[in-house]
Parts: structure tokens; sequence; C-alpha cells
């Protein structure tokens, strides 16, 4: 990500003089969206629920699209509601209606699908800020201006999900001991 | 391996295996916010006749009628019509509108008593909106020291003109006025460790006592052998609640399998009963003589294809069965009729209404599961 004020990436003043196309916004970043929601809440509702953050991001672009990091933002709410239990039981229900098959698309190896639900049935801030983590290469700070928590608490996240990562998949714990850093999880 | 490598390998196959055409996606999208925003104008429209409608009797009736306040003696009401919510539209013609401007939101929670209805906006920014019969009724930023809408823990109470959140540090509760003012802060931390999460919480309609559900990693704040999910109702003695008059009482269940497992607690309207959502591995607790009694609507561990009414037996000396009543493929929280004698489930089928005695069904009847339920009032 961008070297900038994380402050500013999320709630930070609009940074831009022109709003930049949603469409255009969609196409970049809905692709980078899903596994996202993927990661959170599993293969089946994961369009679903990222389709959902996109049309919040649209019925705000106004304002979103003005955002110096607009990303920042859909990826939050993304966050937000792949670990909201209701939400995820709407379009648990949508998949169900629909009773067609998902998007060709190829379907993850075993281990790594193990891997996500691993990652899944963690705490929900911890699963977020894994996610965030891994799947975008992001800070800790970067981790908690998007979810909107101290950078205090993605450390501890963070070094919480490494522990049961570590545990559950059987992995080699390498250097776990010891606080979560830039350099670790 | 490491636990990077790993990660990394993980990231990298959950990159390539998403969808490479979006122009399905986009378009979907477009339809979707078109028809949305269709529904809200015609929403809008009936709201308006409905506004009309209403200041025209309204002028006919004795305006010094004082407003229901939760000390007063709770009438019972008749049964009106079920409604659904599906992501923050309502599809009925008794349905209240939505609360105004360009924003995501979904509605979190409905007091029967009021005929209100609280929304949450789902987007990183969090404001609340309470609507009632005759449109909105308050606009309020949630304070930066609360997480409002979080997984749809929210509540109305414990007073009529009030709203309960978690606070930011998720150890206390945070009442708030319509206005967005901070009114009190109840802490909880009594019932949770550090690292538990709080999955609902719920007032009484008389706003007496709060039932709250927890849940964590083994070593919960339980404090029952391998619990990792639990209900506990508090209750104050009367009057103002504060710190110092609110007291904790038992635990009522816990479960011991599926964290989150217990949610969606909502009192009948009497307040003699609470119902909740919950996982498999329900233990009802020795409740004490001030506790509810308790239903529970059990639904099986995702994907959600199958529950089971337990309605608590009272007879049960050692108050830990809970008798299995039947069969239900149950989605969302379920809605209280408001005379007290039947919920009602969304199922796979269409919307079931249960017998609160012993989860009969009384009538089943099609009907698209599109969202949580709210029973209106016949007034």
């Amino acid at each position: 990500m961008e070297s900038m004020a994380v402050e500013e990436l999320v709630s930070g003043p609009a940074r831009r003089a022109d709003v930049p196309s949603f469409d255009d916004f969609y196409r970049a970043q809905f692709p980078r969206l899903v596994p996202l929601a993927h990661a959170l809440c599993g293969p089946g509702i994961a369009e679903d629920i990222a389709q959902e953050a996109m049309l919040a991001a649209y019925r705000n672009w106004r304002r979103v699209g003005q955002l110096a990091v607009p990303e920042a933002w859909v990826r939050r709410t993304c966050a937000n509601l792949a670990v909201s239990a209701f939400r995820r039981r709407v379009c648990e229900l949508k998949a169900l209606v629909r009773m067609g098959p998902d998007a060709a698309r190829p379907a993850l190896s075993p281990d790594d699908e193990a891997f996500w639900s691993v990652v899944r049935a963690l705490p929900k801030r911890q699963a977020q800020a894994a996610a965030l983590r891994y799947l975008y290469d992001l800070s800790v700070a970067e981790v908690a201006e998007t979810l909107g928590i101290s950078e205090g608490s993605v450390k501890q996240h963070l070094s919480r999900a490494r522990t049961v990562l570590v545990k559950q998949l059987q992995l080699d714990p390498g250097h776990a001991a010891g606080h979560a850093s830039e350099g670790q999880l | 391996m490491n636990l990077e490598t790993r990660a990394r390998d993980a990231a990298t196959s959950l990159r390539a295996a998403t969808p490479a055409g979006t122009e399905d996606g986009l378009r979907s999208l477009h339809r979707t916010s078109q028809r949305r925003t269709t529904g809200k104008v015609i929403a809008g429209v009936a709201v308006m006749a409905v506004a009309v409608g209403l200041v025209q009797v309204q002028l006919d009736v004795d305006r010094a009628q004082p407003p229901a306040t939760r000390t007063q003696e709770l009438v019972p009401m008749s049964n009106g019509r079920i409604v659904q919510a599906n992501s923050g539209t309502w599809p009925g013609p008794e349905a209240p509108p939505p609360p105004s401007g360009e924003r995501s939101y979904s509605w979190s929670v409905f007091d029967q008593d009021t005929s209100s209805f609280l929304y949450v906006a789902t987007s990183a920014e969090r404001r609340l909106w309470v609507v009632g019969d005759g449109g909105q009724i308050a606009e309020l930023d949630c304070p930066p020291s609360a997480r409002c809408g979080q997984d749809e823990v929210d509540s109305f109470g414990p007073e009529p003109d009030q709203i309960t959140v978690p606070a930011a540090t998720g150890r206390a509760l945070q009442i708030l006025g319509f206005d967005g003012r901070l009114r009190d802060t109840l802490d909880i931390s009594g019932v949770m460790t550090f690292g538990d999460d709080l999955t609902d919480l719920a007032w009484s309609p008389d706003g007496s006592r709060l039932a709250v559900s927890t849940s964590g990693s083994r070593g919960t704040g339980c404090d029952r052998d391998g619990a990792v999910a639990c209900v506990w109702v508090f209750a104050h003695g009367g009057g103002q609640v504060s710190p110092s008059t609110f007291a904790q009482s038992a635990v009522l269940v816990h479960a011991e399998r599926e964290a989150n497992a217990l949610r969606g607690l909502t009192w009948s309207p009497d307040g003699d009963s609470l119902a909740l959502v919950a996982g498999p591995g329900l233990f009802c607790e020795n409740q004490g003589a001030p506790s509810p009694r308790l239903l529970s609507v059990a639904t099986a561990q995702r994907p959600v294809r199958a529950t089971t009414l337990h309605v608590y037996d009272d007879d049960d000396p050692d108050g830990r069965s809970c008798v299995v009543s039947g069969d239900y493929d149950m989605a969302f929280p379920f809605a209280w009729s408001p005379d007290g004698m039947r919920i009602a489930v969304t199922t796979r089928e269409g919307i079931a209404e249960l017998s609160a005695a012993n989860g009969a069904v009384l009538t089943q009847r099609p009907g698209g599961a599109e969202g949580p339920l709210a029973w209106l009032a016949k007034r």
C-alpha cells in the first residue's frame, strides 16, 4: 500500500479533486475484495458479501470516492459485513435461493482451504486482522486503521491468531515467541 | 513449513481463485441499487400518504394522552401482521420507512411496545436511526467510545427513548439517549474474561432486566467447565439504572461447542420468558426464582439446515434438561407474537408460527426467507 498517513486512508479528508469513476473502481477492486470475504466467511457467499460492500461504496460514492484510498473504506466495510452473523445469514439464504453453481473459479487445494477454515474459526477481530495482513500484506498500522482499532490491539489479535494457526495447522512455530512485529504475522 | 510460508501460499491461491470477469457483477450492482432506490421512493410516497392520514386522525383524538412508559402496567396486545426485513427494505404496505439519506443500513432491533425499529449503518461509519410508525424518530451518531451496530448487538432500552450499545472496550455497555448523548455506562466485566465477545443483549420490556450473551475460547467468564458461551441476566432494583443498583444474576444457559452460538436474545412481551437462538451443546442452568422461563430456538452448525426448538423444563429439579420439541429450518432471529403465545421463525419453506408453550407448529405458510421478522401489534 502507498506510504501515506494511515489515518487519512479510511477516514481522512478528501484528497482528490475529482471523483473517480465507480465502475473503474469496481472493476479494479472487486476481484481483490472477494478473497477477503472468502477468507472470512467461506467460498459460498464470498461474492455476495463483497458485492454488498461494493453496493455500500456505490451508495456513498460521492464521499467515498474522494477518500485518498477508497479501497481501505470498502475493505473495512467488507470485513465488518463478513463477520456479521446477520449479514452472513442473509447471504447464505440468497445462495440457497439461487440454487445455482458458483461462477466458474478454481477451487482451493485442501491445504489452502484448511488454512482459511482455521482463520474463519478465529474470534472475529483476530480473523479480520489475519486476513487483512495476509491477503493485502498490510502493516500493523494499516490493519489498525482499516479496522478502526489501535495498533496494540492489532498486535495482540495477530499474536493470538498466530498461536492458534500454528497449533491447529501443526506448523513450525519459527519465531512465534514474543509479540507480533512487522516482520512476523 | 512455517506459518509465513503457509500463509503466503494460501493467500496466493485465494487471490488466484477470484473471478476474472466483473462486468456481470457490476451490472447486477447497478440493478440492485436501482431497485432499492425505487423501493425507497415508493416507500416514501406511501409514508407520506400514511402521514397525511395520521395527521387527519390525530386532529380528532385527545392530544393530552400521555406517552406510554415502561413503568406502566403492560397491557396484552393482539396480534397484527408479521413483517420481514430484507437488507433494510420492507416489502409490505405496513412497513416503516427506511432512514433517509444515501447510506447503507440494515434493520437491527424491533421494539414491540413502541412499534419502533432500530436501523444501523453497515458501512464503516456507524450511525443509528430510530424509525416508528410515523417515520423517523431519531438519527444519532455512534460515540467514538461505543461500538454501534457491530453484529447487530444493540437493544432499545432500558427507557423508551434509550438505546444500549456495547462500549468500545467490549466489557461495558453504554446507554444512549435518542439525542445521542451518553446517559449511563454499565460495567459487565464481571461476566467477561479478556478476549470474550459480547454476542447479544436485550432489555426486558419493562426495562428492569438485561440479558446478555457472551462467548469466548475455553476458560471464558462463564465459569463453567468447557463452556464457550453463556447467557446472563442482570437486574437492578428499580428506578434509575446505575452501576450501583445493577446486580448480576445467575447464568441461564451455557453452550459447550460453538463459539458465538448464543444470540438472538428476545424477551416475551410480558417479560416472563427469554428466547434465544442457540447451537448444539446447550445446557440449561439451575435458575433462581427471579429468572425468566427460557425458550431456545437452536440452529445446527453452518450451513444452517435444521433447527430444534428446546423448551426449558420447569419441572426438572436439576434444571439441566432442554426438551426437544421439533425440527425447523431457521435462519434468522424469531419474533414473539404481541400476545406472547406464539413465536414466528423463518424456515426454508416460509414462516412458521410455533406455540411458545410447547414448540408445536401452529401454522406454516410459504414465503421467502428474506430477513429477520417483526410481529406487529394490532392497534
